[in-house]
């Protein structure tokens, strides 16, 4: 319930303020048309407004893929009965061939951020034979390493259990396993429209890796029980109020 | 005597009577044979007209040496890494290994601008940064940020924490020891008042050669501040390469900046302005989120109110909402339309009255549909005390 959280946030952390807006928007909106004159080249003048009076309500993130790493974009659904499911952001794909293996990341929009070869030359320089298990290996590796310079954690992996069961796919597999690269992605986060009252179960930017969000929506989800531990103590708010 | 599901459409009859009507398959739009597929529909919706919507190279051409000298200095060594038999047992007892450090130097110095130009098309810098043009980086930038025993690098579109970033970067490129360098670090996505807006976080200009510190620095190095909950931003590094020094008077910060809408920027007028005097040559961006130390950040340096953001999630399409809803629970429908605060302000008001201030609340009981429900309510009140008891429907959220 946002409206709950909105005021508990104000009446406690009444020294912290938080403005809570109200959303950024996902979709394309029309285009602001603002005098940009003003704005953009520093005058002698020193008229700009002041940081606080700026905050808005509605803010746009034009980065394509911060939906998917916040787990709300959208996957192609509904294809789950071809031999080729489509519920995916980012998919690896492995080819192997008589001469050469080759590794990419593929989006569903059908772009291609990532890829790896045995035919490059940074690979091929290091490796014996250019299509068996090692080469496999390696290509896995630097196709991992790849990603993750490209900030891609998560890639979804088509490979069937007979597929898995070959050596050089499974040595792939394993490669970009080890490396730190998860092959399932996570499900897209649906707000519950069969409910008639929808809400989120996890805000997605409301977690973060270094800080103990007592507040976490989260937890309100688990059950009873665990409900009962979520308010803090008067000790613990000192503390946060600190 | 039964009437056909098309004939209460037709005359807007809202007493549907479903005994005896046969459900059959309805046409809608085009013939099966004619109609066009998903694919085919978004092809043409996607359309682009090669007059219109076509992109500029603005960088450099990549050169590449001679493809005949190279190729026969690879394949004498391919020839000679055949002939090591220390290398073949290791490649058939699988225990071969390479070191990645040299798979990435190699790397740089042979695919690497193509890579990164692939990556960058993926996160669409291009588009958000110059409009309708894009280049191949040519130049590979090195950017780290010292944390201690470690480094956080800057590669293409990786993760990093804005507490990692707090300081400036070192930045090394092998570039050409006469020509002069910019260097500019720009967000196109957190901008707070403006739609297709930059911030300008850090710009140096007229680098001599590779010494980045010898540059003069026309804009002071801001930390990057995502604000909570609007997810991840990019933030990008632009290297440009230039034959005479420029007058950046026009662009310049004043020291220490602090004032977001001083730091307004758009790549795309920027370089427009300067097109014939430098050209894009190198490019690194990583992607961050915001992080606790951040709201320090906003109230002590920023001096403001820290934003605080949700996605804003497009509404659910409900028909028209109608005065009297025939044949549906009056109660779930009213519901439906109700802006969700307002029915989440309802739900909290019903929990108050069981939430006693002091003391701890009652253990939930065994079985909550055993209780005898009163005599005398009307059923849709009952059927609500049901789904509140067994905590369904929006008793789920209370």
């Amino acid at each position: 319930m946002s409206l709950t959280k909105f005021r508990s946030y104000f009446s406690i952390c009444s020294h912290f303020p938080k403005v809570r807006n109200s959303s950024i928007a996902g979709l394309d909106s029309s285009i602001a048309a603002s005098p940009f004159a003003q704005c953009r080249f520093f005058s002698s003048k020193n008229e700009f407004p002041s940081n606080d009076s700026i905050i808005p309500k509605f803010i746009n993130n034009r980065n394509p893929k911060n939906l998917e790493k916040l787990r709300i974009g959208e996957k192609p659904k509904g294809w789950c009965f071809e031999k080729e499911d489509k519920k995916f952001w980012n998919r690896v794909t492995l080819d192997i061939s008589s001469r050469h293996i080759s590794a990419s990341i593929i989006h569903y929009l059908g772009q291609s951020p990532v890829m790896a070869s045995s035919k490059e030359w940074c690979i091929k320089k290091y490796l014996y034979s250019t299509n068996d298990a090692c080469a496999a290996k390696l290509v896995g590796q630097v196709l991992a390493q790849r990603c993750l310079q490209a900030g891609i954690t998560e890639v979804a992996c088509f490979f069937t259990p007979d597929e898995r069961k070959k050596e050089k796919v499974s040595l792939f597999i394993k490669a970009i396993e080890d490396f730190g690269v998860g092959l399932m992605e996570p499900p897209q986060i649906l707000p519950d429209w069969n409910v008639n009252h929808w809400e989120i179960p996890e805000t997605p930017w409301d977690i973060h890796e270094d800080v103990d969000d007592i507040y976490s929506s989260a937890s309100k989800y688990r059950g009873y029980k665990i409900r009962k531990h979520a308010h803090p103590s008067p000790k613990e708010m000192n503390e946060y109020n600190k | 005597m039964s009437y056909t599901l098309t004939r209460h459409l037709r005359l807007g009859l809202n007493f549907v009577d479903k005994t005896g009507i046969r459900h059959r398959w309805i046409k809608r739009g085009k013939d099966p044979e004619i109609a066009s597929s998903l694919a085919q529909k978004m092809a043409e919706w996607n359309k682009k007209d090669p007059e219109i919507d076509f992109r500029v190279d603005i960088g450099y051409r990549y050169t590449r040496p001679s493809r005949k000298i190279v190729l026969s200095e690879r394949l004498k060594f391919r020839k000679e890494l055949k002939s090591n038999i220390q290398l073949e047992k290791a490649a058939k007892n699988r225990t071969l290994t390479a070191p990645m450090d040299g798979v990435y130097q190699e790397w740089c110095a042979t695919s690497a601008p193509f890579h990164i130009q692939e990556t960058a098309e993926y996160f669409n810098v291009f588009d958000d940064l110059f409009g309708s043009a894009y280049f191949t980086p040519i130049n590979m930038l090195d950017i780290r940020y010292d944390q201690g025993d470690l480094d956080a690098l800057v590669h293409q579109g990786n993760l990093l924490q804005p507490s990692e970033t707090s300081r400036k970067p070192t930045v090394t490129y092998n570039g050409l020891n006469d020509a002069l360098y910019t260097l500019v670090l720009t967000t196109p996505d957190c901008h707070l008042t403006e739609e297709k807006a930059e911030y300008l976080h850090w710009m140096i200009g007229n680098i001599p050669g590779n010494d980045v510190s010898k540059g003069a620095e026309i804009c002071d190095y801001l930390q990057p501040f995502p604000p909570r909950g609007i997810g991840f931003c990019r933030y990008v590094f632009v290297l440009y390469r230039q034959e005479k020094v420029i007058d950046f008077s026009k662009y310049k910060r004043p020291e220490n900046c602090k004032n977001l809408a001083a730091r307004t920027f758009s790549t795309y007028e920027f370089y427009r302005d300067l097109q014939d005097l430098m050209t894009p040559c190198g490019l690194a961006f990583f992607q961050a989120k915001w992080d606790s130390t951040l709201t320090d950040f906003f109230h002590n340096v920023l001096e403001m109110k820290e934003p605080w953001f949700e996605y804003d999630f497009p509404v659910h399409t409900l028909p028209p909402q109608k005065w009297i809803p025939f044949r549906k629970p009056f109660n779930l429908y009213l519901d439906k339309y109700k802006h969700p605060k307002e029915l989440g302000e309802e739900l909290l008001l019903e929990k108050l009255k069981e939430v006693h201030p002091f003391e701890k609340p009652p253990p939930p009981l065994k079985y909550p549909q055993s209780i005898p429900l009163p005599r005398g309510n009307p059923s849709w009140l009952n059927d609500d005390i049901k789904r509140r008891r067994a905590r369904t429907g929006k008793w789920k959220y209370m």
